[in-house]
C-alpha cells in the first residue's frame, strides 16, 4: 500500500489498485500527520514507512500511478 | 538533512556532538540555529528493545491498540470508526509506504494529512467491495476517487 499527498494531488496504489484524485477545494487538507483507520472489525502492520523526501514522493507517485495498469 | 533511523523509537531531543582528533580541542564553536521542520523519512515499527515510547508517540483513537501482537501495529474498533495517528501539522507532502493485513471490517483504510478523528485523506478498503480515496472532514465523507476491490480478510496486501 502506497498514499501520495503533493500538493492537491493524493495518489494510492492498494494491493495493486491504482487511485488518484485532485482536491483544490476549500475543504481541502494541506497538512497532518498518518493514520491507521478501521471500522468495525481489525487490521495491523509490521512497519510504516513515511518520506518526507517531496521530489522523490512525486517521483513514486507518477510511478505507482504509471504501474498500477500493468498490476 | 535527513534524521537518522532509530529503530521505530521516537525522536525526543536532538542536539550536536563534536569531537577531535587530538587530545584536546580549543575554541569556539558558534551555533547559528539548529532547527527542523517538514515530513521525514523514516521507518516506524516496534523497537527492538523493550520500551513504549514508540507506541505512545501515536495518537489512540481505537478501542483496542495490541501492545504485544506480533506485527508492530494492531488496532480493534468495535463501533464506529477507530484511528491511531502520528505525525504534525508540519508533514505537508510525503508518501507513505506499508503492508496491512485487514482481520475484519466494514472499511479499513490507511490516512494521510490526519488532523483529528474526523479530519484526514484515507485510501479504504469496505466489505461492499470499492476501493475509494475519500476526504473526511466533520460529518462528512466525500469520495474522491472509487474503483471496484475484492477486499479479502487475513491477507497481507502489499
Amino acid at each position: 500500500m502506497k498514499l501520495t499527498v503533493a500538493g492537491s494531488r493524493i495518489s494510492a496504489l492498494f494491493d495493486g489498485v491504482a487511485l488518484e484524485a485532485d482536491d483544490t477545494t476549500k475543504e481541502a487538507f494541506k497538512d497532518g500527520g498518518i493514520g491507521l483507520l478501521i471500522a468495525e472489525g481489525a487490521m495491523s502492520t509490521d512497519a510504516v514507512h513515511v518520506s518526507g523526501n517531496l521530489n522523490a514522493a512525486l517521483s513514486n507517485g507518477r510511478n505507482l500511478m504509471a504501474r498500477g495498469s500493468d498490476i | 538533512m535527513a534524521p537518522a533511523e532509530c529503530g521505530g523509537q521516537p525522536i525526543a531531543e536532538i542536539g550536536l556532538a563534536f569531537s577531535a582528533q587530538g587530545k584536546r580541542a580549543d575554541g569556539k564553536l558558534l551555533v547559528d540555529y539548529l532547527r527542523w521542520d517538514g515530513a521525514p523519512s523514516l521507518t516506524l515499527r516496534r523497537p527492538s528493545s523493550d520500551c513504549d515510547f514508540w507506541r505512545i508517540a501515536w495518537v489512540n483513537g481505537v478501542d483496542f491498540y495490541s501492545k504485544r501482537y506480533a506485527p508492530s501495529f494492531r488496532i480493534s474498533q468495535n463501533r464506529g470508526e477507530g484511528l491511531i495517528s502520528h505525525g504534525t501539522r508540519q508533514w505537508t507532502d510525503y508518501e507513505v509506504k506499508s503492508e496491512i493485513a485487514i482481520d475484519l471490517g466494514t472499511t479499513a483504510a490507511f490516512g494521510a494529512r490526519v488532523q483529528g478523528l474526523r479530519r484526514y485523506y484515507a485510501v479504504r478498503a469496505t466489505r461492499v467491495g470499492k476501493l475509494q480515496i475519500v476526504r473526511t472532514r466533520d460529518e462528512d465523507t466525500i469520495v474522491l476517487a472509487e474503483a471496484d476491490y475484492d477486499l479479502v480478510f487475513h491477507r497481507r496486501s502489499p
